[in-house]
């Protein structure tokens, strides 16, 4: 039977498009304008999952985002998506849905046996019998996690596309129902920009579900239509403001096409997420009904009563013929008219023993039989309900007594009250009070965060009529745009006429725990609170027995709120239940904090656009296309990609790397040096700045001079390293690592402006004017000669020195420094020469065998000579003397940065781990980086280590390999054999020697 | 030696000069000009005279700015700190005459030609696709014609600057590492702006 | 996520600046002659107090200059940005 469920008309659904859908593999129809629950609750479908521990039958409660059981695995493959809530997915043609959490399906699921043996799951059984002994967990945890799975992740790559954008506004309006669209009204008009944001379909709020007040639609119409009309305003249904950050910052998600179906998108994005800067937030958030507990309330067709208004009204289903309306409060009352108008045999069991006169009439006028001062006992009927029996409740409300009756129904409409939808004030930092008169927490105006300026209003500030909440909307609508500068516009307000729809909640007595003829805990039934966590009224008194007493206990060992809903429906019946037990008011239980995202929100919204290429920032050099088409293997180094090796066909990684170092060592090779840090520095006091900055002395470097500088933090450590150039009189051409070129600038940067800001000293960063080539190898001279102007006999132009002059016919650079131990320039041209140069040098090289080589041809080439790079072979625990520098720092400047660290006892002690060379016995093997030279070796750990290899790799120069490592007191150990203990459980043994393993005098470098 | 045609033959910019079309938004690279980073004491009355004089323009002076006249633009990086377009190869004509307004050793000149790139954005949604990438606020209300800043754009440091509220237009000055990213990211979001 | 006022730029977002935590520590000039303690002092110890702190930042990806901020680390509201070298701003009387 098709939509058996479905009134013949009425609701906001457009009846004339059909769409078809699949639930656990079954084709339904549904129209356009349903929500899958409301299209599955047409057709009659009530059981839709099993719950989380229990694996109990479950249906829908609510018909918003605060559905705690209706959880899908919507669509597949690719597509698939884990734990969305029904209520909140609009229907689309060809919806694929499917019921989570049961095996081998849902009517019959083998996980239910957690139901009968539910006395020995009580809150804390995982962790109390599982965590013993600590070992096993990993084992148990796999099994508990299957079975108390929600949904599946997908496996396969994400194929939709998400957009995330930055917005800035006057006035953010989070919930488009009266308030929020009062507000967001008298906060336009002027050039104010208004954001208003909701999370349903279209705007209206509470009044979409609502039996139709026709005043009040068209006043809903009437605004919605001039807001969209204003230029100033961004309207966004369909987004969920997930998060309220400081300095009011709030982030939401806007399903763009989520409404199409998969790949109905076209080009936009499936979602957007949006980053938000506003100067004041007017919060009208609503609020959220909230279930009653009693015996057995989480049967399938036990729902929210509000949640029964807004199928008939705005979707046109009547899920039953015979409901029964359970309830502590007056809202529940235009359920049962709702129903009765529909239709339906309705039955009203009201808690309260007085009730007003009108509300009595009102159901007479509509035949709804109503029992006052009475109670659910039961529910009959496990996968749905099929009657429900009620007793005369006590004075006290703490038991039943007298006469039961049966009542026949598919359907209990229950309301505990409302709670105020205090989630995002609580995010901004505000904090809460207890307002009696509606049962609920609201925000406390006197306690909000001064940095997070703005209101609440409406429902989320405990005022329910609609009368209410369009005059406090546009109250602070009028603040807020006027607290920005602007001028508020008038708000007219609908005539409101109908009582019963304008009366709000009312007349709330409030009954936490609905009693049963069995203490808690004791007897078949279950009472629930928290639905999607499974977690029962027994479970707190539970807790309290165990001594769980203040709300952070007890959230975390009964685990209510901490489901995926946060405990939207149930946190105060919680609170409220410990409460009563603890015999203490329910603020002083207190209030657990509300976290971001106020409902789940995929990762791929949070990423946005920065996924896959744009994860991370690429920088390329100049020369990157040339590497490109060389076949060049890249590297990430910081940021950039850098040419790791450049294999020939049919080379791996090994052989293009040995033939790339030996080609250096004999002919010339040329390295794409772009990447080094430059940075320009001038100003009279330039050289007493590189005084300080530098351990060595700089003030006698000659005009046209290289240098090589060690830059130490105040702990004495290195933290990086480069050679600097005197360019002028006051101006000089620093170089730094290619990944600390920021670092340091920033370090200099840093000392000159808060500590000496009377120095003339002007940092410029130049990295990427300067395209940079370094030849290096025997040949470099020969064939830098067929290119260029400039003198390049070594007494013209010797080691250390820079020459400018032309090279390919392009104005340049040349610093003759090596970092390979070889006769080496590095060529640096404007960056727009670049390529020019590489492929001008790449011709001219092919007579000297120029190679081109990489970043790891490069490691191994400095590592031969010891040369360190730091980061790898230091680690900001070592200082020049730990790495056998101590030429290189100053023995007669008074102070340099770093420079008194050198006394401290730490600092100064003569057993320090110290930089050597290390050749293993067996010259094929190749220690691993990182590995720990031992005191001993033992057969198992744990091994006194004395040191550990930094560098190592196979030199085909030294036809062998070797390392470089740091070795406790290891300058007086040359020679000495030490031994190394491997990952793999091996032990290696090496010999300790001098970090310099070539060419030791230097003579090529001065060649 | 190469001669001045072959050598502006092989200039090359990051991004070859491409340019792009998508939802009535236009990206381009744009040509190369000459540029140079100024340091000096903008507060200091005959400084500004002096360079006014080489610039032809008095130098931006407030904070998110940027100056121009004739061939030049002179944009507002810091208090001490000014960046001037050439529109023009004339950097190493130019530089000493900066360098000569500026007190000896109380300052500095320095030639950044190649160090940025300048993308330009066009159309209705630009200012859709700008905030796509920076939290930098870009409605002509607080960033209109003739103001700049330095922000962040995804992950790259760049400089905004406002040309045009009727056609909104703006250029977004990148370093040249930075550029294929900042392309690729621009182009990306211009198609779902 | 913070706005910051920038002293020289005005507001910006907090992922324009870094922290780089304690401000008005001077280094002290005389290094030789201090005590292992004086110099550790320096180096290593800083207040890290729950509330009012003066600190310092940079507008890394915009200006580059270096201001000081006073903040309340509780309720992370900035209180003032002040140059360096400016004289520093008194304590709110309504820090929270």
């Amino acid at each position: 039977m098709s939509q058996s469920c479905r009134l013949d008309s009425g609701g906001r659904i457009d009846r004339s498009k059909v769409l078809q859908f699949t639930f656990d593999g079954k084709s339904y129809t549904g129209f356009k304008g349903d929500t899958l629950a409301s299209a599955l609750l047409a057709n009659g479908v009530k059981l839709l999952g099993r719950s989380f521990k229990y694996h109990r039958p479950r249906g829908l409660i609510a018909a918003g985002s605060e559905e705690p059981n209706a959880l899908m695995q919507l669509e597949n493959g690719a597509y698939t998506e884990p734990n969305t809530r029904a209520t909140c997915i609009e229907l689309y043609d060809g919806l694929v849905a499917n019921s989570q959490n049961r095996w081998p399906s849902l009517g019959f699921d083998v996980g239910a046996i957690n139901s009968s043996v539910a006395r020995f799951l009580p809150a804390g059984f995982y962790y109390k019998t599982f965590m013993w002994p600590a070992s096993m967990w990993m084992t148990y945890e796999k099994f508990i996690r299957k079975a108390a799975g929600l949904g599946v992740s997908p496996t396969e790559p994400d194929p939709d596309v998400y957009h995330s954008r930055y917005a800035t506004c006057d006035v953010l309006v989070i919930g488009g129902g009266p308030a929020g669209l009062a507000a967001a009204t008298a906060a336009a008009g002027s050039d104010a920009r208004v954001m208003l944001i909701d999370e349903q379909s279209e705007f209206g709020g509470s009044t979409l579900g609502a039996a139709a007040v026709p005043e009040v639609a068209s006043w809903v119409a009437a605004s919605t239509a001039a807001l969209a009309a204003n230029n100033n305003v961004t309207l966004l249904p369909r987004t969920t403001v997930t998060g309220y950050f400081d300095y009011n910052y709030l982030t939401a998600v806007e399903k763009v096409t989520d409404h199409l179906g998969p790949g109905n998108g076209g080009t936009a994005p499936r979602q957007r997420f949006w980053k938000i800067r506003a100067s004041r937030v007017v919060i009208a958030a609503g609020s959220i009904e909230r279930p009653l507990v009693f015996a057995d309330n989480d049967r399938p067709g036990i729902m929210l009563a509000n949640a029964v208004s807004t199928y008939i009204n705005r979707f046109g289903v009547l899920p039953d013929q015979n409901i029964v309306v359970f309830t502590n409060n007056d809202s529940a009352y235009r359920t049962a008219v709702d129903a009765a108008r529909s239709g339906a045999t309705v039955t009203m069991v009201d808690t309260r023993a007085e009730v007003s006169a009108e509300l009595t009439r009102v159901l007479q006028q509509h035949k709804v039989k109503q029992f006052t001062g009475h109670a659910i006992s039961s529910v009959q009927g496990t996968k749905g309900v099929k009657a429900v029996r009620i007793m005369p409740l006590s004075a006290d409300g703490k038991s039943l007594q007298g006469q039961a009756w049966e009542i026949n129904c598919g359907i209990v409409a229950n309301s505990g009250g409302w709670t105020p939808s205090v989630h995002m004030f609580s995010q901004s930092g505000g904090k809460l009070q207890y307002d009696n008169s509606i049962e609920g927490f609201v925000p406390d105006p006197a306690k909000a965060k001064r940095i997070n300026p703005g209101f609440s209003v409406g429902a989320c500030n405990g005022s329910f009529a609609t009368g209410d909440c369009i005059a406090e909307g546009a109250q602070a609508g009028r603040q807020a745009v006027e607290a920005c500068g602007f001028v508020a516009s008038d708000v007219a307000m609908p005539e409101l006429t109908d009582a019963l729809n304008d009366t709000g909640m009312g007349g709330i007595a409030a009954l936490w725990l609905v009693p049963t003829v069995h203490p808690v805990g004791e007897g078949p039934a279950k009472h629930f609170h928290d639905f999607q966590n499974d977690v029962t009224a027994a479970d707190i008194h539970l807790a309290a027995r165990e001594g769980y007493l203040s709300v952070e206990h007890l959230k975390r060992y009964t685990t209510t709120g901490m489901a995926t809903d946060q405990g939207k429906t149930s946190n105060l019946n919680a609170l409220a239940i410990m409460a009563e037990i603890r015999g203490a008011q329910i603020p002083e239980v207190g209030t657990t904090t509300f976290r971001p995202p106020f409902t789940p929100l995929t990762f791929g919204a949070i990423g946005g656009q920065e996924s896959k290429d744009l994860f991370l920032q690429e920088r390329h050099t100049p020369m990157h296309q040339c590497h490109v088409q060389n076949n060049a293997v890249f590297e990430d180094v910081g940021d950039w990609k850098r040419p790791w090796y450049f294999p020939h066909s049919g080379e791996d990684m090994h052989a293009a790397v040995q033939r790339e170092t030996l080609s250096v060592r004999t002919d010339v090779g040329m390295l794409d040096a772009s990447t080094l840090g430059k940075i320009d520095i001038q100003g009279a006091d330039a050289a007493e700045f590189l005084e300080m900055i530098y351990t060595n002395n700089w003030k006698k470097l000659a005009i046209g001079n290289c240098r090589y500088g060690l830059m130490l933090n105040e702990h004495g450590m290195i933290f990086d390293d480069g050679v600097t150039t005197r360019l002028g009189e006051h101006h000089y051409h620093m170089t730094t690592t290619s990944g600390g070129a920021a670092r340091v600038l920033n370090w200099l940067e840093e000392w000159l402006q808060t500590e000496w800001p009377e120095k003339q000293v002007y940092c410029t960063s130049v990295t990427e004017q300067w395209a940079v080539v370094a030849l290096n190898g025997p040949k470099a001279r020969d064939l830098l000669a067929t290119l260029s102007d400039i003198d390049l006999s070594k007494e013209a132009f010797p080691f250390m020195s820079m020459r400018e002059g032309q090279v390919a016919g392009i104005p340049a650079r040349v610093y003759r420094i090596s970092f390979t131990g070889e006769l080496a320039y590095e060529i640096n041209v404007p960056a727009r020469f670049g390529r020019q140069l590489w492929e001008t040098l790449q011709e001219a090289g092919k007579p000297f065998n120029l190679c081109h080589y990489g970043t790891e041809a490069m490691h191994v080439l400095r590592a031969e000579k010891g040369f360190i790079i730091v980061g790898q072979d230091t680690d900001g625990t070592v200082t020049p003397a730990d790495m056998d520098m101590d030429w290189i720092v100053s023995k007669t400047k008074p102070d340099f940065l770093g420079k008194r660290s050198f006394l401290r006892s730490d600092t100064a002690r003569d057993d320090r781990q110290q930089l050597v060379g290390l050749l293993t016995t067996d010259p094929t093997v190749v220690l691993m980086e990182g590995a720990h030279i031992v005191q001993e070796i033992k057969d198992a750990p744990p091994m006194t280590t004395i040191g550990r290899v930094t560098s190592s790799y196979m030199s085909p120069n030294l036809e062998r390999s070797f390392a470089l490592g740091m070795l406790k007191n290891g300058l007086a150990r040359k020679g000495e054999t030490v031994q190394l203990s491997l990952m793999n459980g091996d032990a290696v043994e090496a010999l300790v020697t001098d970090p310099v393993f070539i060419d030791k005098e230097g003579v090529r470098v001065r060649g | 030696m190469a001669d001045q045609a072959t050598l502006r033959a092989g200039m090359a910019t990051p991004l070859s000069g491409q340019s792009y079309s998508s939802n009535g938004i236009t990206i381009s690279e744009q040509q190369s000009c000459d540029k140079l980073i100024v340091r000096a004491d903008f507060s200091d009355a005959a400084t500004v005279a002096a360079l006014s004089q080489v610039l032809g323009q008095t130098p931006a002076l407030e904070a998110n700015t940027y100056s121009m006249a004739d061939d030049k633009a002179v944009y507002w990086l810091g208090p001490d700190e000014r960046l001037v377009y050439l529109h023009a190869q004339t950097a190493a004509d130019t530089i000493g005459s900066v360098q000569a307004a500026i007190p000896a050793g109380k300052g500095a000149v320095v030639d950044v030609s190649d160090y940025y790139t300048v993308i330009q954005l066009s159309g209705q949604n630009a200012r859709d696709v700008l905030s796509s990438g920076t939290p930098f606020d870009v409605h002509p209300r607080v960033f209109g014609a003739g103001q700049c800043a330095q922000t962040r754009y995804g992950s790259a440091t760049v400089l905004l600057s406002a040309l045009d509220d009727d056609t909104p237009t703006f250029n977004v000055q990148v370093r040249w590492s930075f550029a294929q990213y900042l392309w690729t990211y621009l182009a990306r979001v211009a198609g779902y702006c | 996520m913070f706005i910051i006022t920038c002293p020289y730029c005005g507001d910006r977002d907090q992922t324009e600046f870094t922290c780089h935590g304690e401000a008005h520590i001077a280094r002290p000039l005389n290094t030789e002659s201090l005590s292992d303690e004086e110099w550790g002092d320096y180096v290593f110890f800083r207040q890290n107090p729950k509330g009012m702190h003066r600190e310092r930042w940079v507008h890394a990806h915009g200006c580059r200059r270096w201001f000081n901020a006073l903040r309340n680390t509780v309720s992370d509201e900035i209180f003032a940005t002040y140059k360096v070298g400016d004289a520093r701003p008194p304590l709110p009387e309504n820090p929270s």
